[in-house]
């Protein structure tokens, strides 16, 4: 198989604390060879099991989790060669209920394989990438009503290794 | 003297109250010697350590496996982990 010129592909892997946007990471893997991109982002939600969670933050061992991201691209790529760029980016740090935790973006030529790998790459994330969540809940005082301590607690995602 | 490192993170910082360790090296430090070094350091980490997993120089290993801590080793404990 012969192609006219050669794509070259990016993997884009980040840790960060800012903000981040999936605008802004759909755009870096755009590609004039790509017929999708496809995308899911992460958002943190505001309950569990009924107790209101006031704050969110995550921390990531990172050097060891940018190395498991890119492996998971590694293997996504020998997975699904319609792959172009693939971007995983995801926020440590204080992320406020509803804010983005997690933005993956695959450019594709077809949009079968990107969709497919990017549903593997987020189920596979959470699985094995070193980073955690701790949720701090607010509570409430029995007698009157006011905004007390709730604790906090460091999650697990269903599934281990 | 040889050292290795040991990192901790989420819950088993938490329970250890700080992030890192140093450990002198000796030969033939197994795993479930490991453990036991942890315990005696911070007998906290008891719950923890049951459910989370060892990383060395940031490659999981397999729980059913014993190794042995090799100098200027970087073992990290590994709790569930929860990103997405």
């Amino acid at each position: 198989m012969s192609h006219s010129t050669q794509t070259t592909h990016k993997d884009i892997v980040k840790i960060t604390a800012d903000t981040i946007s999936l605008d802004e990471i759909a755009q870096s893997v755009h590609d004039p060879k790509a017929g999708a991109i496809s995308t899911f982002s992460g958002t943190t939600r505001d309950n569990f099991e009924d107790r209101e969670v006031k704050t969110l933050s995550y921390e990531a061992y990172i050097p060891m989790a940018e190395k498991a991201m890119q492996s998971l691209i590694t293997t996504a790529r020998s997975k699904w060669d319609d792959l172009i760029h693939v971007a995983i980016v995801h926020k440590i740090g204080d992320c406020p209920v509803g804010e983005t935790s997690v933005v993956i973006a695959v450019s594709s030529g077809h949009r079968k394989q990107g969709l497919e790998a990017v549903h593997w790459l987020i189920d596979e994330l959470k699985v094995q990438v070193p980073i955690w969540k701790k949720e701090v809940y607010v509570g409430h005082d029995a007698q009157t009503g006011a905004e007390i301590d709730g604790g906090a607690v460091w999650k697990a995602n269903d599934t281990m290794i | 003297m040889p050292h290795f490192t040991v990192l901790y993170f989420a819950s088993a910082k938490d329970a250890s109250k700080t992030d890192s360790d140093k450990f002198e090296w000796v030969e033939g430090i197994t795993s479930q010697d490991l453990s036991q070094l942890l315990l005696d350091r911070h007998p906290a980490l008891a719950t923890v350590l049951k459910t989370s997993m060892f990383a060395v120089n940031m490659e999981y290993m397999d729980q059913d496996q014993a190794w042995t801590v090799q100098p200027g080793d970087e073992i990290a404990i590994i709790p569930p982990v929860s990103g997405g």
